[in-house]
């Protein structure tokens, strides 16, 4: 009878304590996991989203920030206009290398004439885009041309159908780009050509006009001088440009980085307090078990079962709950949040992306290792005491 | 057995109802055909299949719960898992949910039906290979 | 065999109030004895038999086996000891209630550091000899009282021990059960010469030994009377 066997008979011999010890560890090692991929989901997705960006300053007409945050998070349409003359103005000061302006537009909610209802779509022009237009070079091997788009990872021609329609006019989309768990994966992308295109078409072919104000421009991304620093040129276009706020991208999404830092703490203290309801828990029920297995535990040293032997015996079936436990708490955690991710997105408000393999095989081990941290630190002290007692105590009545 | 039966039992609830509240006809959204009749979507259709797939589910739960031979322990382990298999392939491959992905069906139902099912076939194969003691029932 | 020298235990209650179980006793159990040592609850009989076999450390005295002081020795050394050295039958149920008879009688081999070849063997003719042979796949409840007695004998002579503890291995069991257990062991003391020391309250059990002690008050007073 080796150690193992007598472990795994013993586990068996006492269902209601295996049971609960292993649901113990179920519940915090899930718990520890989708805490863990929810948060790092959302700022893996956030840093996605800024690289996609591609701009160190995005700058806006004051005022617009929230909602073109928003718009970019979350794919919420947003619609703010400022002169296009500050295109000109921009790209004259000091420290800037690019300034490419984006029109912000939106589908229409519930339209025939719209194939998706309230999209968010951007208007580059492609004579200085930086966002999109390199991708489009190395993926498709050439600009976008009237009446093409790209679309976010979520975006899609309708079964059935040869285009998107989009005020009535019919677009044909190229291609989609990488999924980023932000609002960028529900954005379709278009030139300033085809917006005016559809703005025209409007008028005719859809329930109500696009209207592009003339002369106007959403947002403009700039890039900065490699030699220029981003929050400095951020700052002097603020002085020097009036009605605008110029972020710096570093700065961008603070909205969500402060919701995101104030889940982080709820997140922290109730997993502190399950942990800790669990140690407990657990200290209780090994307490208990070993309290009840007292003689039987006498008898094994009577018959010459060293006290080392004891305690490994006892931790043993400790680290085979945990990891039992531990093991299925991280399957089901798993599962349920690549199931449900979109929900999440939606429910909770914040980007999210699953990590890559390497990175969730880490905090997988991560999870599993909390697990039987927590159990065998809980049964520590209950089992270095039973196999601490006399023989002959442990076995009185 | 009777902690799996109860389990199974409530996991056949949860088959029946979720659906019921989350595809896009309970949304209020339909689709129209070309003589402008409306009629519900697939999500509607695997919501109802889904009851079909639940009702035989907390039969097993039940008699799981009461059960006491191996051998008929196992072969309601191994009857509730492939209803969770069913209640898997309903929203993928056998009738489906809609392409929004932002609607209900694929938000809530779609994922809920593979999770439970996930569960329920979990359940069946551990009341196949667990030990008697382990499942509650001396051996 | 077994030999105490001066051996006394004393208990604290938990007030802290000193209670002296065994005081001052002096016992040689020669190789080859079946000592039955008798008193009434409280003597200390238990007691003596829990520091003889080295399951409670003496709060003064000496205890050998054989040639070893029992308490010059680590945890594992006397763990290993007691395992290749005496046998145990208890008076309560001791049994591991997860595994089987078999499983039950092979269990002190577990904890041995050498090979066990032959073992499985040895605990076939064992449950042979005290009658159990077709109860080897059974579980400890499903038999009797006496039954699960037997096989408890049949597991203190698995590792072929040079002494058998017994404390009160029959005080359970009903009168024809208990000449049983009695008569079995008999039996093995004769044909192993395995030195047994016996603890009962009963003197009725007297005639199965080699020689009977009385303890009272935590001293041996005296040769017992048989019956």
């Amino acid at each position: 009878m080796t150690l193992v066997r007598l472990t795994l008979r013993n586990l068996a011999g006492n269902a209601f304590r295996s049971w609960t010890v292993f649901l113990c560890a179920l519940v915090v090692a899930g718990l520890t996991l989708s805490a863990t991929l929810i948060l790092r989901g959302a700022e893996s997705s956030l840093r996605l989203a800024l690289k996609r960006l591609g701009a160190d300053i995005v700058v806006v007409p004051q005022g617009a920030e929230a909602k073109v945050e928003t718009a970019l998070l979350m794919g919420t349409p947003a619609t703010a206009w400022m002169p296009a003359g500050n295109v000109g103005k921009l790209a004259t000061t000091p420290g800037v290398a690019v300034a490419s302006p984006q029109l912000y537009l939106a589908s229409l909610s519930n339209a025939s004439c719209c194939s998706a209802s309230e999209m968010f779509v951007v208007a580059l022009d492609p004579a200085n885009d930086f966002t999109i237009t390199p991708w489009l070079k190395q993926r498709l091997g050439s600009d976008l041309r009237l009446g093409e788009v790209v679309g976010g990872a979520r975006v899609f021609t309708p079964p059935g159908e040869r285009y998107i329609k989009l005020y009535g006019y019919h677009l044909t989309l190229k291609g989609n780009l990488e999924p980023t768990g932000t609002g960028l994966d529900q954005t379709m992308f278009l030139t300033f050509e085809t917006a005016q295109a559809v703005a025209k078409g409007s008028k005719t072919l859809a329930e109500k006009p696009l209207t592009i104000p003339a002369d106007s421009v959403s947002a403009i991304l700039v890039n900065v001088r490699p030699e220029a620093d981003p929050r400095l040129v951020a700052r002097r276009i603020k002085q020097d440009l009036a009605g605008v706020s110029a972020i710096p991208s570093l700065d961008l999404f603070q909205t969500f980085r402060r919701q995101m830092s104030g889940v982080l703490r709820a997140v922290i203290a109730l997993m502190g307090i399950t942990w800790a309801l669990a140690v407990g828990f657990i200290a209780l029920v090994f307490s208990m078990a070993a309290n009840e297995r007292r003689r039987e535990i006498g008898v094994l040293r009577a018959l010459g079962a060293p006290r080392t032997y004891v305690f490994q015996s006892l931790l043993a079936e400790a680290a085979i709950l945990a990891l039992g436990g531990g093991g299925v708490g991280l399957c089901l955690s798993l599962l349920a949040i690549y199931l449900f991710r979109n929900l999440l997105v939606v429910s909770l408000g914040i980007p999210f992306l699953l990590p890559s393999v390497p990175s969730l095989l880490l905090v997988v081990s991560g999870g599993l290792a909390v697990a039987l941290t927590t159990v065998t630190l809980a049964a520590l002290i209950p089992v270095y005491r039973i196999s601490c007692q006399e023989p002959a105590l442990a076995m009185r009545e | 057995m009777k902690i799996i039966g109860i389990l199974i039992m409530a996991l056949a609830v949860l088959i029946a109802v979720v659906p019921i509240f989350y595809n896009c006809q309970h949304d209020g959204k339909a689709l129209t055909l070309a003589n402008g009749m409306k009629v519900p979507m697939k999500c509607f259709w695997t919501a109802m299949a889904a009851i079909a797939t639940a009702v035989p589910l907390f039969g097993i739960g039940l008699l799981q719960m009461f059960s006491r031979q191996k051998e008929t322990r196992r072969a309601l382990g191994a009857l509730g898992g492939v209803l969770g298999v069913m209640a898997i392939a309903l929203p993928t491959v056998l009738i489906g949910a809609c392409m929004h992905p932002d609607a209900s069906c694929n938000l809530v139902m779609k994922p809920a039906l593979i999770f439970m099912g996930i569960l329920t076939l979990g359940l069946g194969v551990a009341s196949m290979a667990l030990p008697q003691k382990l499942a509650g029932q001396p051996a | 065999m077994i030999s105490l020298q001066n051996v006394a235990k004393t208990f604290l209650t938990k007030d802290g109030t000193p209670v002296p179980a065994v005081k001052g006793v002096s016992l040689t159990v020669a190789k080859g004895e079946f000592v039955i040592l008798t008193g009434r609850s409280g003597s200390g009989k238990t007691t003596l038999l829990n520091l003889a076999a080295g399951l409670t450390r003496p709060t003064a005295g000496e205890v050998h086996i054989g040639d070893a002081n029992l308490w010059t020795l680590s945890d594992r050394d006397q763990s290993q000891l007691r395992n290749r050295k005496v046998g145990f039958i208890f008076q309560f149920p001791s049994l591991l209630p997860s595994l089987s008879v078999v499983e039950n009688v092979l269990l002190p081999l577990s904890f041995r550091s050498n090979g066990t070849s032959g073992a499985a063997q040895r605990a076939t003719e064992l449950l042979a000899t005290v009658g159990l042979a077709e109860k080897m796949g059974a579980y400890p409840r499903q038999l009797s009282a006496g039954q699960q007695q037997r096989v408890v004998i049949a597991r203190s002579l698995i590792n072929r021990p040079e002494v058998l503890l017994a404390d009160e291995p029959t005080s359970n069991l009903d009168e024809q059960t208990e000449r049983e257990i009695m008569g079995m062991l008999r039996e093995i003391h004769a044909s192993t010469a395995v030195t047994i020391l016996l603890v009962t309250h009963t003197s009725q059990l007297i005639p199965y030994g080699t020689r009977a002690l009385e303890m009272m008050d935590g001293t041996i007073r005296a040769e017992a009377l048989p019956v």
